[in-house]
């Protein structure tokens, strides 16, 4: 398998603290990477360094073998990295259409001269993406008036729309309701199905990151608390009495046995 | 009735809108009100292209009237000097339009705010001072002596478009005013096309939320450059057909009444909305020509009315009014997805 992503020795200082610190992982190619951790612990920071909305004060970011530490967030998206905001970031003032359109059309390439018109490949990745996520009934509806799970699969076809080899989703299912989560859960499984996506995504909502993920990552005050596989999380010592707490094993415990008896059922 | 697209409803809204101005012409009018029609559409003009350039594409602005200073002066000079005819220097103030707009897009490309509003007004600011400095003689008559620019009393006798020839005695400022009537709707075309190309988009993108247009690949300083290079270019037009319609040419367009009564006309009008400009003129000219007998009020007039409207409707009209479309409009049917 070869490495999607390489993070070496990274380091975001913030003054005297240190948000991410002297963190280093690997994501492979069609993996997906579950990153959990309490608040503060620095995930969405480390979301910010990759993408190139800020620069990591020390250490190496390597994406399919290409440098990418000092390169600016529009560049890496060419790269073919794509990430999602844990706030709703989506362009409130146009359509679903609008802005599926806009971000296939800049997100894929860079635009030296764009044209006055929307070419017919972005118009095809708009539809195609749509219909992937399931908003093709709701293309003419301005964005600013869509509910909030579809304002999160808006932007999770934003990020896609630009065809990513690497998806990057900050909490893709926080706030939503059980249902919810499990309409998440079944278009990012279509998404990797139909295009082969490598995925990290940080979440809170342990029942989500253990049925997706292939392996987890748990920080802690920046640094690499754990990394294995989601049964080793829940009898890891650390894991439990710095994020977990005893209630969120049980939780978590009784998700993994459900799944497992849906697998075998 | 007109379309779905909002592209291809603006376009067909516009036709209505300029054919309706041509109707407006076979009825008749006094040539003083054609003339001030004429007028009040070059200035609806300017305003578009500045629109897209500060409502749009989010370069503060504020020295747009030395684009329109370069076209004007262009057709002044090359009239004068060189004894060009308006319609032959059309194509050159263009160029002087675009290449000052070029330098000024250089220049703050890098600038944000508040800094572009000082640089770009500083620019405007400092052609003015050049043009009402000069006072040597270059150009001597029996009675006078003329400087290069004209100075504070600007350039005169140096030609129309020559409307009375063309279409008969007595029918100059009708010609006038079709003439500002193309060059609205081109301003217009432009305007429209580019609010909903790509660029447009781009430029929306970045003001619904920076860090999400940068992790999509938007990066827009270029695509400002662009803009605002293309709004030179039909600023200039303008500039030109402003010359040849009110054969005068003074530095006056870039004194301070003439910026606040176009930025008027962009406030009021609604910035950033395409039809913003027209709106706003059709507004602020019903204002101003009914103060023409208390001319000592209109600037203060202005002023009031500006403020007024950022602090009751920032959106000005063109917003208001689609928010009242919008309201009017059938209501979505809730989907679930």
């Amino acid at each position: 398998m070869n490495v999607a992503l390489d993070v070496s020795n990274l380091t975001k200082r913030y003054g005297a603290m240190a948000a991410v610190n002297d963190l280093s992982f690997q994501v492979m190619t069609d993996e997906i990477l579950g990153i959990a951790g309490p608040n503060g612990a620095g995930k969405t920071t480390l979301f910010d360094v990759i993408s190139g909305l800020s620069l990591p004060s020390e250490g190496q970011i390597v994406l399919f073998g290409e440098d990418i530490t000092a390169r600016r967030a529009d560049e890496i998206c060419h790269l073919g990295l794509a990430r999602t905001f844990q706030l709703n970031a989506v362009f409130d003032s146009m359509t679903v259409e609008e802005n599926l359109l806009t971000t296939a059309y800049f997100g894929r390439s860079h635009r030296s001269f764009p044209g006055l018109r929307f070419d017919s490949q972005s118009r095809t990745d708009c539809d195609e993406t749509l219909e992937l996520v399931g908003l093709a009934d709701l293309r003419r509806r301005p964005a600013s008036e869509l509910t909030v799970l579809q304002r999160k699969l808006l932007m999770l076809a934003g990020a896609i729309a630009t065809s990513p080899r690497v998806l990057m989703l900050d909490e893709p299912v926080g706030g939503l309701t059980q249902d919810e989560i499990g309409h998440c859960a079944k278009v990012l499984r279509r998404v990797r199905q139909e295009r082969g996506m490598t995925i990290v995504l940080i979440e809170h909502v342990m029942s989500f990151v253990t049925e997706l993920a292939d392996r987890v990552l748990v920080l802690h005050h920046g640094a690499k608390l754990y990394e294995g596989s989601v049964d080793g999380m829940t009898r890891s010592e650390e894991v439990v009495s710095a994020y977990l707490g005893a209630s969120g094993l049980r939780a978590m415990k009784l998700a993994t046995e459900r799944q497992d008896h849906g697998a075998t059922a | 009735m007109l379309g779905k697209n909002p592209q291809e409803r603006d376009y067909r809204l516009l036709v209505l809108f300029l054919l309706g101005l041509g109707v407006i012409a076979a009825l008749g009018p006094s040539n003083y009100l054609l003339g001030q029609a004429a007028l009040y559409l070059i200035w609806a003009a300017v305003v578009t292209q500045w629109n897209l350039v500060l409502g749009v594409a989010g370069i503060m602005l504020i020295g747009h009237l030395a684009l329109f200073a370069a076209g004007g002066y262009t057709v002044a000079m090359l009239g004068l000097y060189f004894g060009l005819s308006p319609w032959l220097s059309l194509p050159l103030a263009a160029v002087a339009g675009f290449v000052v707009a070029f330098l000024m897009g250089l220049a703050t490309l890098r600038l944000r705010g508040a800094y572009t509003v000082v640089v770009t007004l500083a620019i405007a600011m400092a052609m003015y001072q050049l043009i009402v400095t000069d006072v040597e003689c270059f150009r001597k008559t029996a009675t006078a002596c003329y400087s290069l620019t004209g100075g504070a009393r600007g350039l005169t006798r140096f030609g129309d478009f020559g409307f009375t020839k063309l279409l008969g005695n007595g029918m100059a400022q009708t010609g006038n005013y079709l003439l500002a009537i193309v060059l609205l709707g081109l301003c217009m075309v432009v305007a429209i096309t580019v609010a909903h190309s790509p660029y447009g988009r781009a430029f929306q993108a970045l003001r619904d939320s920076e860090p999400a247009s940068q992790a999509r690949g938007i990066r827009v300083e270029k695509f400002q450059l662009i803009v605002f290079s293309a709004s030179g270019v039909l600023t200039g037009l303008a500039g030109a057909v402003y010359a040849g319609t009110q054969r005068t040419f003074g530095p006056q367009v870039l004194e301070f009444p003439t910026l606040l009564f176009l930025l008027s006309i962009m406030i009021v009008g609604g910035r950033g909305h395409v039809w913003g400009p027209i709106l706003g003129t059709i507004c602020l000219a019903l204002v101003k020509e009914s103060l023409t007998s208390f001319a000592q009020w209109q600037n203060s007039t202005y002023a009031v009315l500006l403020i007024v409207i950022l602090i009751l409707a920032p959106e000005g009209l063109a917003g208001g009014l689609s928010r009242l479309a919008a309201r009017f409009r059938p209501v979505h049917k809730e989907v679930s997805s």
